[in-house]
């Protein structure tokens, strides 16, 4: 009797348990189906140091506030290898093609290009195309987001990477109701409305870059 | 093709003996402590018998006692043998080998803190779920012999423990131990090298069962579930499929599940199972986006499996020299002493099991003639029993202050294994580079946990000069893995160049000039 109880228990719940699981699938689901041609966040426009990273931002800042129409987003495009190592699978490398016209030359020598590299015959290789377009303010909060890392990756003093940090937390939580407002124009207004807070934060940052020039930033 | 499995399986299990060695002879003296020291009763008596703290009080030494998923199948026997409960011997069974100080302070130092927290709640709703069940529906699975005459005190009951320790591992539980090794060696070379890489994705909703299933027959310590844990965590890969890993990965082994199926029998042993498996799936799939940490972007692929995949690519050219030289390298870079050890007891216990242990048991048990002196005072077997297992805890924390040393000690350390990366990369030495990489990475982790013991916090400038001199083993990492000669002596350099940025953030200085 008492095994039958323990059974009968053990399977419902191990049937919730599918159940719980089946919904997870359900969720998750719809999202697989568009992945086909999802990418993972690539970082071809993470700029290469601090002090570039910091004119980008006034760039971007500028370009947003003014009453001119908001730049194309940046366009480059990309490689997927698939590595097959002779005789299994391995993992994706996301190539830049190389001397491709980037959408943005202004800051042409700026961003990072490494993935792109030779292989050797022991590989097998797969390859496949995919043009990335990444808009403005994807490309703001990326940069926002990635400052503590690019300034980690510098000769800047600690009390000066702590501001980095700190700001690079207060734009974040000032871009989110921003970047999540929908549509470009909305963002755009939205952005305008905290242009100034935007600007002195951006300030901080520069005023970091100055008396550094002089260290690899 | 008979290279590619036999080598890799060689230099798989060599590596799996060398790295459970020094785990299982601290549970093989922990059993014996249980069995020659403290006796049944009191076993019984520190687990909470006829209390309804068991489950806590296993969960409790559990998480304190180093323990691994091997080595707890002479503790788990022993308290079988001693009449503990069986929800009581879940709880202590799937916890130890999950946590202990070392591991919990690497993983809150490493890993978002709330995540380890969360884990380690989650881990007790586990077990507790899980030995409640079981004490309520297999209540009677309590193995119920008289209680075994304990050795007479002095140097005969010293030496039982060791004659325990020594006939264990050539016994039963050297059997199980055995099976546990052999199915992680074969799950190892079944797997093509890497073949893990790009399976346990964030966007992945199979991830967590998909590890479940890899995960069983693997065999992880503590310390190294936690290390791959806190990797999955940066690389952004799936935080259920860590989860799953740390509970199935590092928590059981098919040793264990083979011990369980022969103590309990079949059915129980299924429903043990299939409990085990909703519980931690429905859970992984709980924590899964809750925890995910915030402003880490997947990185596409995760390095954490890459020990349970075959150490060699199937044409790889000489795989005898390079699983002796791999294999040589390992063991003297860890637990060189515990495998010595271990051999030896290894040693004595099939020569117990020549000479024929009856004699032996027979003088344990004879009582000697007690000499009278002011010195030779008798101390109760429980006196000797608690302060040996309170000694094991305060050397396992005592253990941690040593794994995880001061900077101060440790940054000269590693700036000779930064050198020997950064050179053996420049100069093409693919193989000794990957060594060195591996090395760094873990010494870099150690670094950070080692300040957070101390000081009870890492500042995070130093944090973020360690996570981004680890991105830069892991570039490095990728290009030797490639061999991407063009570019091999720039991302060198760039090591270089972070490393001395972590070693003078760690030694407290301002900033310092490099140009590049």
């Amino acid at each position: 009797m008492t095994i039958k109880r323990a059974s009968a228990f053990l399977l419902t719940l191990f049937c919730v348990t599918m159940i719980m699981c089946g919904t997870g699938c359900q969720q998750t689901a719809s999202k697989s189906g568009a992945k086909e041609n999802e990418l993972p966040k690539l970082k071809f426009h993470k700029p290469h140091n601090f002090r570039l990273a910091v004119e980008r931002l006034r760039e971007i800042h500028d370009l947003i506030v003014a009453e001119e129409e908001l730049p194309a987003a940046i366009t480059y495009t990309v490689v997927e290898v698939r590595h097959a190592h002779a005789d299994g699978e391995s993992h994706v490398h996301y190539n830049l093609v190389k001397d491709e016209d980037h959408d943005h030359d202004e800051h042409e020598e700026g961003h990072e290009h490494h993935g792109d590299h030779e292989h050797e015959e022991a590989f097998d290789e797969e390859t496949k195309e995919h043009i990335v377009h990444v808009e403005i303010f994807t490309e703001l909060t990326d940069i926002v987001r990635w400052l503590p890392g690019i300034a980690s990756d510098s000769d800047m003093a600690a009390v000066d990477w702590k501001l980095v940090d700190a700001t690079s937390d207060e734009l974040t939580s000032k871009l989110e109701p921003i970047t999540g407002a929908g549509a470009v124009k909305t963002q755009r207004e939205k952005f305008r409305n905290s242009a100034d807070e935007i600007s002195a934060a951006i300030t901080k940052l520069e005023a970091i870059v100055k008396p550094n020039a002089a260290k690899v930033l | 093709m008979i290279d590619y499995y036999l080598y890799g399986s060689v230099l798989r299990l060599g590596q799996t003996i060398v790295y459970s060695s020094l785990w299982i002879f601290i549970e093989l003296l922990i059993a014996g402590i249980f069995r020659y020291m403290l006796g049944p009763e009191k076993v019984r008596k520190l687990f909470g018998e006829g209390s309804r703290r068991g489950i806590f009080t296993g969960w409790l030494i559990g998480m304190l006692l180093p323990v691994c998923s091997l080595g707890v199948i002479p503790i788990v026997r022993e308290l079988h043998r001693s009449g503990v409960k069986g929800g009581t011997i879940i709880a202590f069974a799937l916890t130890a080998p999950l946590f202990n100080p070392m591991s919990v302070l690497y993983g809150l130092t490493l890993s978002d803190p709330i995540a380890i927290i969360t884990f380690s709640l989650c881990a007790l709703v586990i077990v507790s779920l899980l030995g409640v069940l079981w004490d309520r529906f297999f209540s009677f699975a309590v193995l119920k012999e008289p209680d075994e005459k304990m050795p007479a005190p002095g140097i005969k009951r010293i030496a039982a423990v060791f004659y325990s320790m020594a006939r264990e591992i050539t016994g039963a539980s050297g059997k199980y131990i055995v099976i546990g090794i052999l199915c992680s060696v074969l799950i190892a070379v079944l797997f093509q090298k890497g073949h893990l890489q790009g399976q346990f994705e964030r966007d992945n909703w199979m991830a967590p069962i998909n590890v479940f299933v890899v995960a069983l027959p693997i065999y992880s310590t503590p310390l190294l579930a936690m290390s791959q844990i806190g990797s999955m965590f940066q690389h952004g890969n799936s935080i259920g499929a860590a989860f799953s890993l740390l509970i199935i990965g590092a928590g059981a082994s098919i040793g264990l599940v083979a011990w369980f199926v022969r103590s309990f029998g079949w059915s129980r042993a299924v429903a043990f199972m299939a409990l085990l498996a909703s519980t931690t799936i429905a859970l992984a799939y709980a924590v899964d986006k809750p925890l995910y940490p915030k402003g880490v972007e997947p990185a596409g692929h995760s390095h954490a499996f890459d020990v349970y995949t075959h150490p060699f690519h199937m044409n790889e050219p000489e795989m005898a020299e390079s699983a002796k030289f791999r294999m040589l390298e390992f063991w003297k870079a860890n637990e060189l002493g515990a495998t010595s050890i271990l051999g030896g007891l290894i040693l004595f216990g099939l020569i117990v099991n020549l000479v024929g242990p009856k004699k032996i048991e027979a003088w344990f048990h004879s009582e000697s003639p007690r000499k009278s002196g002011s010195y030779d005072i008798y101390v109760p077997d429980w006196i000797l029993g608690a302060t040996a297992v309170i000694s094991l805890i305060v050397a396992s924390v005592a253990g941690t202050f040593l794994y995880y040393p001061d900077a101060e000690e440790l940054l000269p350390d590693l700036a000779v294994i930064n050198t020997e990366c950064v050179l053996s990369s420049r100069t093409k030495n693919w193989e000794a580079a990957m060594k060195w990489i591996a090395y760094a990475d873990d010494l870099s982790r150690r670094l950070e946990v080692g300040v957070f013991l101390r000081h009870g916090e890492v500042d995070p400038f130093k944090s973020a000069k360690a996570k981004t001199y680890r991105e830069k083993l892991d570039i490095l990492k990728h290009a030797v893995e490639e061999q991407n000669e063009a570019e091999i002596e720039d991302i060198a350099m760039d090591v270089a160049k972070s490393y001395q940025r972590l070693s003078n953030a760690f030694k407290e200085q301002e900033s310092f000039g490099i140009s590049d």
